[in-house]
């Protein structure tokens, strides 16, 4: 049996589809920004709907990233339901006064009387010269606050839904869109407007040695890890935490009472980062490890600007694969499958999802 | 699409049990100060008790602004400020009790004890919100004035500011959008010349600041901020500019605080003040404006003793009220 709503989508066309469906269902939502009614259209995640609903719901703004932020929220306090988008996460630091001191905590501190169903978009850059000021991956920094409800998704699905679902808030909600999703691509229920579990299990078998946890673009790396593992007959469990303002472990428990191994893989800085947190909160929950736990992540200084420099500075699939064989304590030895490719660009391999 | 008609200050004055039709503008001027003088006068006298947990930014010698635009209100006209925000959350009708029991710390606080008096809220009254950060709700109020214009709505929003968020960034990003976008927002500035123990000319260059609103296509205007006659005609004008010609406009007051930055104490000991400019504001009280405005129009004044002892016994039992009230809880 077909059903009309379940469809192969790329990460983009989900983005579009759901912030489209927000638009028609409500109608005193909107998407502002700086380029929302650009040619380029936020890399084609808002293609169209400026010509569909108009300038009054798809709003062109000034480079004033702190007061559109705010005047979002003046919006959402009045009845709306605001997008607000902007091309890089870094340039979303403009607004952290109107984010951190008045957004997050808007519902908060009168007393739950006004809602603030803001939905800001950010998007994490990553090569080409991205460099310092264009590929930040500041997810951490919003599970730090309170009030905001906190999204990372990696698949077409959880994207879709995560957007729906926070078009159904009274707070805000942060979705950390990494740029090297956008072209990949999987099955879509266009009825699934909640995200199915905040902890999406991407493998999980009885004969696993090592739990992974992922966040955002890692888990790519790390299912391809997967597959190479396999070929060698090494299972590992792979959860993706895709809900970061309220974890969802009890999955990530069990599987750690089997492996007693963990490795986290995130797309931010390693030190006092989501893979720390995550890491904590499973330590405090009673997760015992027969070996010292490893985080994957960004070194810390910022994100170097030349190829040659940002070769080692994302951890690789090849990464990855390394921590797994020191961690099951298995004798393998594996090529770098990146070994002829340029770390600074996604390549063809992530077209289609996996 | 009509709305309720009731100006915010004659709402007050209802509220406070006294009979509108039976006083003339300059009595309710008047009365209107003396309401928000004696609210803080309360709370600078209960202060010391140490019940009120909250900082209280008391605005003493400010309260004519306040009265003087809340009179070209309506109900659905709506309103947003800042720390100092007692007289302009009065003024537009918010509830006393929900105010001493917000200070107090209380569940039927109006933001249930978690806001203090920084974080005032009545949206009975379209009193929208207030928050400390420098121009915090500057553009919060430009984004509801942008759902009005959006939707067509009637009304106008209010969005007081002291002179310090002229030196902050948000405020000018919020001016060019708010004339961008025609929004029907009148931004109130109140200049007491002073960020907590700094004047003003240490903080920015001399100009007139009123030049600040042409160079953002805003109609803008300079007032003395103290005398309630030039504050309500100026109030009238541009909350009718806004109204009709469906613009955004600027207004500046110069003012006085007459307390501590933070607290129910003066602070002339600390030295900081120049004691000429203290002198000259001491002299212009508003509170003794707006009498002398009564003499000045000639108005009967024998029942005046009788209406501010009604509005003291209100204070006074709203207070107990309040005391009385459950603690906050989450």
């Amino acid at each position: 049996m077909t059903n009309l709503f379940i469809g192969n989508m790329s990460y983009v066309e989900a983005t579009l589809a759901a912030q489209r469906k927000v638009l028609i269902e409500k109608n005193k939502s909107l998407i502002l920004g700086i380029n929302v009614t650009s040619p380029s259209a936020i890399f084609g995640s808002v293609k169209g709907l400026y010509e569909e609903f108009g300038e009054n719901r798809v709003i062109e703004t000034p480079a004033s990233e702190n007061a559109i932020t705010g005047i979002a929220l003046g919006l959402a306090t009045s009845g709306h339901i605001a997008i607000v988008v902007h091309q890089r996460l870094d340039f979303a630091i403009l607004s952290f006064d109107m984010l951190i001191n008045q957004l997050a905590k808007w519902r908060f501190m009168y007393g739950d009387n006004l809602s603030a169903p803001v939905i800001v978009r950010m998007i994490v850059g990553r090569g080409w010269g991205q460099g310092p000021q264009h590929s930040q991956a500041l997810h951490n920094l919003f599970m730090h606050i309170p009030g905001f409800r906190v999204f990372s998704p990696s698949t077409p699905q959880d994207i879709y839904s995560s957007i729906l679902e926070a078009s159904n808030l009274n707070c805000p909600s942060i979705l950390i869109e990494h740029r090297w999703l956008y072209s990949t691509s999987g099955n879509v229920d266009q009825t699934q407007i909640e995200l199915k579990n905040p902890t999406r299990t991407h493998a999980l078998s009885e004969s696993s040695l090592v739990t992974v946890v992922t966040i955002s673009f890692s888990t790519l790396e790390v299912l391809r890890a997967r597959t190479i593992l396999e070929h060698e007959g090494v299972k590992i469990d792979v959860f993706e935490v895709v809900r970061l303002d309220q974890l969802e472990l009890h999955s990530i428990l069990e599987s750690i009472h089997k492996t007693g191994k963990l490795l986290i893989a995130d797309i931010g800085h390693k030190f006092a980062g989501a893979g720390s947190s995550v890491l904590a909160e499973l330590v405090i929950k009673g997760a015992q490890f027969q070996q010292p736990p490893v985080i994957l992540g960004l070194p810390n200084y910022p994100t170097p600007t030349s190829p040659s420099l940002s070769a080692t500075y994302y951890p690789s699939c090849f990464d990855i694969l390394k921590a797994i064989t020191s961690l099951s304590g298995l004798d393998l030895n594996f090529v770098d499958p990146d070994h002829e490719s340029m770390l600074d660009i996604p390549g063809d391999r992530f077209i289609g999802y996996y | 699409m009509k709305k309720d008609k009731l100006v915010s200050t004659d709402l007050v004055l209802k509220n406070l049990k006294i009979r509108i039709d039976e006083c003339t503008e300059e009595v309710k001027k008047f009365l209107l100060i003396y309401y928000i003088r004696e609210v803080e006068m309360k709370i600078a006298a209960e202060y010391p008790s140490g019940l009120m947990r909250t900082p209280v930014h008391l605005c003493i010698g400010q309260e004519s602004i306040p009265v003087g635009i809340s009179e070209h209100l309506f109900s659905h006209d709506k309103v947003l400020s800042n720390h100092r925000s007692h007289g302009h959350y009065l003024a537009k009708g918010g509830s006393l009790f929900s105010l001493f029991a917000e200070l107090l710390g209380k569940q039927s606080g109006c933001a249930k004890g978690r806001g203090g008096s920084q974080h005032l809220i009545d949206l009975s009254v379209n009193f929208i919100a207030s928050a400390p950060i420098l121009g915090g709700t500057v553009p919060i109020a430009a984004g509801v004035a942008f759902s009005h214009k959006l939707q067509n709505l009637d009304g106008i929003i209010v969005s007081y500011l002291g002179d310090a968020v002229l030196e902050e960034g948000v405020l000018f990003e919020t001016l060019s959008f708010a004339s961008l976008h025609s929004l029907p927002i009148l931004f109130v500035v109140e200049n007491n010349r002073l960020s907590v123990h700094t004047y003003i000319n240490k903080r920015q260059p001399e100009r007139e600041l009123k030049e600040i609103g042409p160079a953002f296509g805003l109609k803008a205007g300079e007032f003395d901020g103290n005398d309630i006659v030039e504050v309500s005609n100026a109030g009238r004008d541009y909350i009718n500019y806004v109204r009709e010609v469906k613009k955004p406009a600027i207004i500046f007051f110069e003012t006085f605080r007459r307390l501590e930055h933070v607290g129910p104490e003066e602070d002339f000991n600390l030295g900081y003040r120049d004691p000429a400019e203290v002198k000259l504001w001491l002299a212009k009280d508003p509170l003794e404006i707006a009498l002398q405005n009564i003499f000045d129009n000639k108005n009967k004044v024998k029942s005046i003793d009788q209406l501010k002892s009604q509005i003291d016994y209100y204070i006074d039992n709203t207070w107990k009220l309040a005391l009385q009230a459950e603690i906050a809880q989450l």
